[in-house]
């Protein structure tokens, strides 16, 4: 399963080059993957002989990740990772670490997340950054946030990165854009790491989730390539289970917990779930931190 | 006419109206505080509608007043129809909004997941039915009019409106495209000057499409902005 926006821009994580994507072979590879309609929409893009104009391609991002915010707004991701967060920053001043300690927001894109903790959480001692490969959303997200004067900073950079320091990983709506076979690398480079804990939100697949996605996007996106998309994130997310399973093989010195954001006692599926690790030495106190809401961290028992 | 029926009906397209102003001025700004922008999108689109509604209104009166004895009866029983859906609709609403005071992220998740997300989308189907509800057990001409007049903008405002504001999101996406050649060869002819122009947030500037021919294209300034950032750079260290 694959979405648009993966497909339109060619990044190489290494060296940072861009190399051009040709229009045809984006439609041909979706045409290929059983998305006739999705095929085409990239035929609609401009090019220029053949090839994705990248200024284009950067300005529709901006946009659709304009759209997307919506998603992030509605269902509160910048509250939804605070929650979380808050803890393992309490863990992080008991590891004897100097602070400012970093949060590092990995594929921020435009960096509502970021921008959001930086308004509404912001501390003395923690300094948060965001860190996404296209170097346009970056752009795009240092100039809202200095429209808003917010203490945030954004850098170009991959998730698979070794070049950022980190004292925790933050990401949203990332993970199921990482393919399977590719989630061990991910959580390798946490191992590698300096990283004390992180915390990854995405879409918790359910037999209703790309039924209520697709509701969802076609009620709020306006862009034919955000509503496509935000219905294919929902089909190609990771079980929690996986998240869980592979975390616990490539980040071994990790201990990790699921938590499913959903209304007890309801038949309603959660529609997010969160996978948390923390380093071993931590993981009791960072329990404790959690206090009672600890009961809701599957595999803290 | 029954005035206390009127009253209600013109409550609810008011607050029908303000709440579209709301949906279209969502997903238009990526910056944080935007309740200032949604509270005037949503007056100003509640304001507009008002004068709508005065029309239709003194309209239907026209009518009433013209029209075959019983008429008045005939639409008051359209609009207490009309009313038997509007308002349950209009009542599960409110309260998804106040399921949203709950200090609850999952309620609101579930709220917005079953309730406003559908109830958007379905929206038209209800409008249609609403009226069709209203209208069909006496179809009678100035009911059937005044139904269409309900219908047509009802259904198609808003979908509209949203057509234009993603073709401009595209638009804006192919004028950078646009600036970015121009700034790459470095044209900048002089042309008259907008408003938006005039205070720095917008220039208008053309590029030779072949031959003489020219094609215009309004460009927000920010873009040059980024022009100017080509090559890109890479930080390797965050």
């Amino acid at each position: 399963m694959l979405e648009i926006t993966d497909l339109l821009v060619d990044i190489d994580p290494a060296s940072g080059r861009r190399y051009p994507v040709h229009r045809a072979e984006v439609a041909h590879r979706l045409r290929d993957d059983g998305e006739a309609r999705a095929a085409r929409v990239v035929g609609r893009l401009p090019a220029n002989d053949g090839v994705l104009d990248d200024e284009f391609v950067d300005r529709l991002l901006i946009s659709v990740h304009g759209e997307i915010q919506r998603l992030s707004e509605e269902f509160r991701h910048g509250d939804r990772i605070a929650c979380l967060l808050g803890p393992l920053i309490a863990t992080l001043r008991t590891t004897g670490r100097p602070g400012p300690y970093r949060i590092v927001d990995l594929g921020c894109g435009t960096g509502y997340v970021v921008r959001w903790l930086a308004r509404h959480a912001a501390m003395d001692d923690v300094e948060y950054v965001g860190v996404d490969y296209n170097a346009a959303l970056v752009d795009e997200a240092r100039r809202l946030a200095r429209a808003e004067h917010l203490p945030c900073r954004f850098f170009v950079s991959d998730a698979f990165s070794s070049g950022g320091q980190a004292d925790l990983l933050i990401s949203s709506g990332v993970l199921h854009h990482v393919p399977a076979d590719h989630l061990g690398d991910l959580f390798a480079h946490h191992e590698s790491g300096p990283a004390v804990g992180f915390v990854h939100v995405d879409f918790q697949p359910s037999a209703l989730a790309p039924i209520g996605a697709w509701l969802f996007h076609r009620a709020r996106m306006r862009l034919a390539i955000a509503r496509f998309d935000g219905v294919q994130s929902a089909r190609r997310a990771h079980a929690p289970s996986l998240l869980g399973e592979t975390a616990a093989r490539h980040a071994p010195s990790f201990r990790t917990w699921i938590h499913r954001g959903r209304v007890r006692h309801t038949p309603f599926p959660g529609v997010f779930a969160s996978i948390i690790g923390v380093r071993h030495p931590f993981a009791e106190t960072a329990i404790s931190a959690f206090g009672r809401r600890a009961r809701q961290l599957e595999g803290a028992a | 006419m029954s005035p206390a029926v009127l009253a209600v009906v013109w409550l609810l397209v008011s607050l029908d109206c303000a709440l579209m102003g709301y949906r279209l001025a969502m997903g238009r700004s990526a910056l944080l505080d935007k309740r200032a922008r949604h509270r005037r999108a949503s007056m100003r689109a509640a304001l507009l509608g008002q004068p709508a509604l005065a029309g239709m209104t003194l309209l239907a009166v026209g009518l009433v007043a013209t029209g075959p004895t019983g008429l008045g009866a005939a639409f008051d029983d359209a609009m207490i129809r009309l009313l038997a859906v509007a308002v349950p609709y209009a009542a599960v609403l409110l309260a998804a909004t106040a399921l949203c005071l709950v200090p609850s992220r999952a309620v609101r998740t579930v709220a917005t997941v079953t309730i406003f997300g559908p109830l958007s989308l379905f929206r038209p189907v209800l409008v249609i039915g609403a009226v069709g509800y209203a209208v069909l057990p006496d179809p009678q001409w100035p009911l059937v009019l005044m139904g269409a007049l309900i219908v047509i903008p009802g259904v198609l405002v808003e979908p509209w409106i949203d057509l234009r504001i993603a073709r401009r999101l595209v638009l804006d996406a192919a004028s950078a495209a646009t600036a970015a050649a121009l700034a790459a060869s470095g044209a900048a002819p002089d042309l008259p000057r907008s408003r938006a122009q005039r205070r720095g947030e917008e220039r208008l500037e053309t590029v030779r499409v072949g031959g003489d021919a020219q094609m215009a294209a309004i460009v927000p300034t920010h873009v040059e902005r980024r022009a100017e950032e080509v090559p890109r750079r890479r930080e390797e260290v965050w």
